[in-house]
């Protein structure tokens, strides 16, 4: 802690501004920033500083070309403080590692404190609070060298190799490949010190055809590049483009309806992104609203088939074993056989509510279990209905039943006698994932989707009952 | 900082880069609500954008010293040598007018950043309270917030263009309604003033509103919509606001232009366009009735998408989109003017970028984005809202419009809406939970009427497009109008 006390009395200039030494800052140096961001506090009390240091790459295609090439580096450095039981109520935030930003976002915190009147709606806050440690064992392998060094030469060499594919099929590509490498850290005066790195690959890739009447889409991220096999995505894009050439409208109204793993996460994301909240649904808010104080933890919501659970140690699934207040992320089953087991809350909750001193985060990942049949299988069993590659833009339109308004995008077929029989022109649905999950007929094998924040999410395909196509785009 | 964006654009050069453009940014970001201020952040970005063999590499981070400009130039100058491949990739790109040192400013009268938070705080405080005040037997849920930014970029490029310029955004949502309503997940008892989108002012346009004086009209709203009939799902003639004008114009016409996106480089991140082949379409395709003339500029004072420059150094020169019904034009940056030479040629029109480069900071490489949009208003300012209503005999008037979610084609466009029905000419009850629903050039088509010059008003809206996503602002300007034979779809489903 020497440093500590004697950081604030060197004179500026004896002291090295904080450069990363790699494209992303390391433990020792949020460690060493922490120390020199504590050091400036003025007025006692404790204060935290989290860390999203992130590296990335984008290289973007179109029309069979490199559109841009980028990388960049940056890091969001957050920090609250509290002085006398006034907390900062809400973020302070720089990008800048240099002294002068540091000193200003701990001067605009304390002044942040200054601002603080008691919420009558919300908990009294007894900020700091000793946090709950990560589990030891709770040691994702989310870090991928793989992902690391695949450098601008690779990343261009692999959209070559698409361009030439897409191009012998005379059709046109537009793609992302994408490249992060972050360290995430929580640091407190408590002390508290976490710091995790990881990684993420992302590809994704439209193919149309020239007359723009089809058009196919495939894409997966996953922390290890190795695991994203490229050539397959592209081969199933090309295939989606020139299966959905010229289709033909069908009259909108309830099908039977085959959802591939990538539709289930486009519908059902919203929950985790939006209505987990266990206070917010205690106050009548969204779709687990069950009357004055009270949600709907114990009923059961969705088919019993379906079990939902985030683990950070989920091989497919993995994710940084904290949250950004340092809450850490344990194994969680968030619907068991169908009922609602949990939905996420603060320690502020957990210590007025339910007499613990944890909370219960939402990382946004989620792992939806299914079955045993192939996408294929469950086509066979299907005499009329229609199969669905992904939605586009779903928008809710109703919290309190998760209504949402999207359409259907590249690739949209109808199912004849357990056969694909013809591409279908797009539709636009207005459904809600909690009256699908409960009409489901089949669910197949679980798998790794595209998210496009690069949430990890694994959802299994499904063919439901009765979902509602309502009527028929336009778009291709 | 100039010498800093100077050194990078050297480096570029050195490094083998025929063009090159340093954008550093530091941009200053808060956000209150009712009773604080919750986000305070600032940011730094630096970014290197090169081409190289027709090739286009960028580079950006958070670090600004001369060693990392240098660092960044020769990593972009890789990024696009990687990109090229020793193959040369065909581009126009014409000279434009160096600036030189020079610097802008946004005209605003009070930079917000200058307000003492405390002040701002309790400007919140008194507006929430005062709607709290109003409360009658049925207590009241209100909401506040109120969002300021400001972005200082210092440009240069190898051209020899170098300036500073800033810009301002602000922001205030103001809503209340009624909490019993609320509670039940309903959206029917709420109203709010929809008078401070984004705009590019300072703080006088939330301090000088006059916000306070329409609470009361606010809680009248409320109050009318609590009390709401069924869809009555059917075919109508609508009246539209100025503000659902706005909504519809920005993506159906708006993103629908941009020609990043109707060519398909955006085809797998936001979309492709319903203007699928741009060369054939412009001057020729029809996107409505002879009464639609859209245009784009980046000059008006307040709005939000106002600039002096863009990205690229172009300084944004007013465009006519579509003329009399026709498609004309479609927004531009420096390579995409080219990729319509053809177009320019035939027509006898100049080759130059309608300066719509833009990124949401330095950080990010610039692309196309939305410039200021303007509905031209009708003739005649005898037309209003309100005499647009007065001459439907049976219809339903869009009071405003929640957001309107288009396809990926900006064609199928659903229109959550705040409804109410016309019976003779006169507003009736508010419409539960209703859309309209509508496909692009059907609506411009159907357009009967368009509010005369002095019912036109602006709002802000965001724009997200790209990968990684990006945000950018820019206004629209719109007119109250009346529009034939849409469908109106009901949103509802009893029983859950």
């Amino acid at each position: 802690m020497t440093d500590v006390y004697w950081a604030h009395r060197m004179p500026r200039s004896l002291r090295d501004p904080i450069i990363p030494n790699g494209r992303f800052l390391s433990s020792d140096q949020c460690r060493a920033l922490a120390d020199r961001l504590f050091a400036m506090r003025s007025g006692g009390g404790s204060a935290t500083l989290r860390v999203d240091s992130r590296w990335g790459s984008t290289l973007r295609w179109a029309r069979n070309t490199m559109t841009s090439a980028a990388e960049w580096e940056e890091h969001t450095l957050t920090t609250t403080r509290e002085i006398f039981g006034a907390p900062t109520n809400g973020t302070v935030s720089t990008d800048s590692l240099e002294d002068a930003a540091l000193r200003d976002m701990m001067r605009r915190a304390e002044e942040m404190t200054r601002q603080y009147r008691q919420d009558p709606e919300e908990y009294p806050t007894s900020f700091p609070m000793a946090q709950a440690e990560v589990h030891p064992s709770s040691q994702p392998k989310i870090w991928f060298d793989s992902t690391y060094a695949l450098d601008a030469d690779a990343r261009a060499g692999v959209a070559e190799r698409v361009f030439s594919v897409v191009n012998a099929a005379g059709l046109i590509g537009a793609g992302d490949l994408s490249t992060y490498a972050s360290g995430a850290a929580f640091v407190s005066t408590e002390p508290i010190f976490r710091y995790y790195p990881y990684t993420i690959a992302q590809y994704s890739i439209t193919v149309r055809d020239t007359t723009g009447t089809g058009s196919g889409w495939a894409g997966v991220d996953f922390s290890d590049w190795t695991r994203i096999d490229v050539d397959a995505l592209t081969r199933v894009a090309i295939d989606k483009c020139e299966r959905s050439r010229n289709p033909v409208a069908v009259e909108p109204g309830r099908y039977t309806a085959i959802l591939e793993p990538q539709a289930v996460c486009d519908l059902f994301s919203p929950i985790f992104d939006r209505a987990m909240d266990r206070q917010a649904a205690e106050r009548g808010w969204g779709p687990f609203a069950a009357g004055p104080n009270m949600s709907k933890i114990g009923q059961r919501l969705l088919d019993r088939r379906i079990t939902i659970t985030a683990d950070p140690m989920d091989p497919d699934l993995g994710f940084v074993p904290f949250d950004w207040s340092g809450e850490p992320y344990v194994n969680t089953t968030w619907f068991e056989s169908g009922v609602l087991r949990q939905l996420s809350y603060s320690r502020l909750y957990g210590l007025h509510q339910l007499n613990k001193d944890w909370a219960l985060p939402n990382s946004g990942s989620f792992r939806m279990s299914g079955g045993t049949m192939s996408v294929a299988q469950m086509i066979a069993q299907v005499e009329r209905g229609l199969l669905v590659t992904r939605f586009n833009d779903p928008r809710i339109v109703d919290m309190r039943s998760m209504l949402l308004s999207m359409n259907t995008r590249d690739g949209l077929w109808l199912i004849e006698r357990g056969k694909i029989s013809k591409a279908v022109k797009n539709l636009h649905c207005v459904e809600s994932p909690l009256f699908v999950f409960n009409n489901v007929q089949f669910l197949g094998v679980p798998q790794r989707v595209y998210h496009p924040w690069a949430t990890p999410v694994v959802c299994p395909p499904a063919t439901v009952l009765d979902f509602n196509f309502a009527s028929i785009s336009d778009a291709v | 900082m100039q010498a800093l964006a100077a050194r990078a654009v050297d480096a570029a050069r050195a490094a083998g880069a025929s063009y090159a453009d340093a954008r550093l940014t530091i941009l200053r970001q808060q956000r209150f609500d009712a009773t604080r201020i919750t986000t305070d952040s600032e940011t730094f970005g630096v970014g290197v954008r090169v081409l190289v063999n027709g090739f286009w590499g960028f580079q950006s981070s958070a670090v600004r010293t001369p060693d990392e400009m240098v660092r960044l130039a020769r990593g972009a100058v890789g990024q696009a040598k990687a990109s090229s491949r020793g193959t040369t990739r065909e581009i126009r790109w014409d000279p434009i007018p160096v600036v030189k040192n020079e610097s802008w400013i946004m005209p605003v009268k009070y930079d917000p950043f200058d307000i003492p938070v405390g002040e701002r705080a309790d400007f919140a405080g008194d507006v929430s309270s005062y709607m709290n005040g109003l409360m009658d037997a049925n207590p009241m849920a209100t909401y506040v917030s109120m969002q300021f930014r400001r972005e200082y970029k210092v440009f240069a490029s190898s051209e020899g263009s170098s300036w500073t310029q800033t810009t301002y955004g602000t922001k205030g949502d103001f809503s209340l309604g009624y909490r019993d309503q609320y509670s039940q997940g309903l959206f029917n008892g709420w109203a709010s003033a929809n008078t401070a989108t984004w705009a590019g002012k300072g703080w006088e346009y939330l301090s000088e509103s006059g916000i306070i004086d329409q609470i009361p009209a606010m809680h009248d709203e409320a109050e009318q919509r609590r009390h709401t009939v069924p869809v009555e799902v059917n075919r109508y003639d609508m009246v539209f606001s100025a503000q659902a004008m706005a909504s519809v114009l920005d993506p159906t016409i708006g993103a629908a232009t941009e020609l990043d996106r109707a060519l398909g480089y955006e085809a797998n991140a936001s979309g492709t366009s319903y203007i699928r082949d741009p060369l054939a379409m412009l001057g020729t395709f029809q996107v409505g009735t002879p009464l639609l003339n859209v245009v784009a500029e980046r000059s008006t004072p307040g709005a939000v998408g106002t600039a002096k420059w863009d990205d690229e150094s172009v300084t944004p020169e007013s465009f006519q989109i579509v003329k009399d019904g026709t498609l004309i034009d479609v927004q531009t940056t420096r390579e995409q003017a080219g990729w319509i030479a053809a177009y320019y040629d035939k027509a006898g029109l100049p080759i130059r970028s309608h300066g719509c480069a833009n990124a949401e900071s330095g950080s990010r490489m610039s692309m196309q984005m939305p410039p200021n949009l303007q509905l031209l208003p009708g003739k005649s300012d005898t037309t209003t809202f309100d005499s647009l209503v007065a001459e439907t005999k049976n219809g339903v008037a869009v009071i405003s419009v929640d957001y309107a979610q288009v396809d990926h084609q900006q064609n199928g466009c659903m229109c959550r809406s705040q409804l109410r029905k016309i019976t003779n000419g006169k507003l009736g009850p508010f419409i539960t939970y209703a859309a309209v629903y509508f496909r692009a050039p059907q609506f411009w088509k159907n357009l009967l009427a368009l509010g005369g010059p002095s019912s036109a008003q602006w709002y802000g809206f965001q724009t997200f497009k790209g990968d990684p996503q990006q945000t950018t602002f820019h206004s629209v300007r719109a007119v109250p109008a009346k529009i034939k034979d849409l469908s109106l779809v009901d949103l509802g489903r009893g029983g859950w």
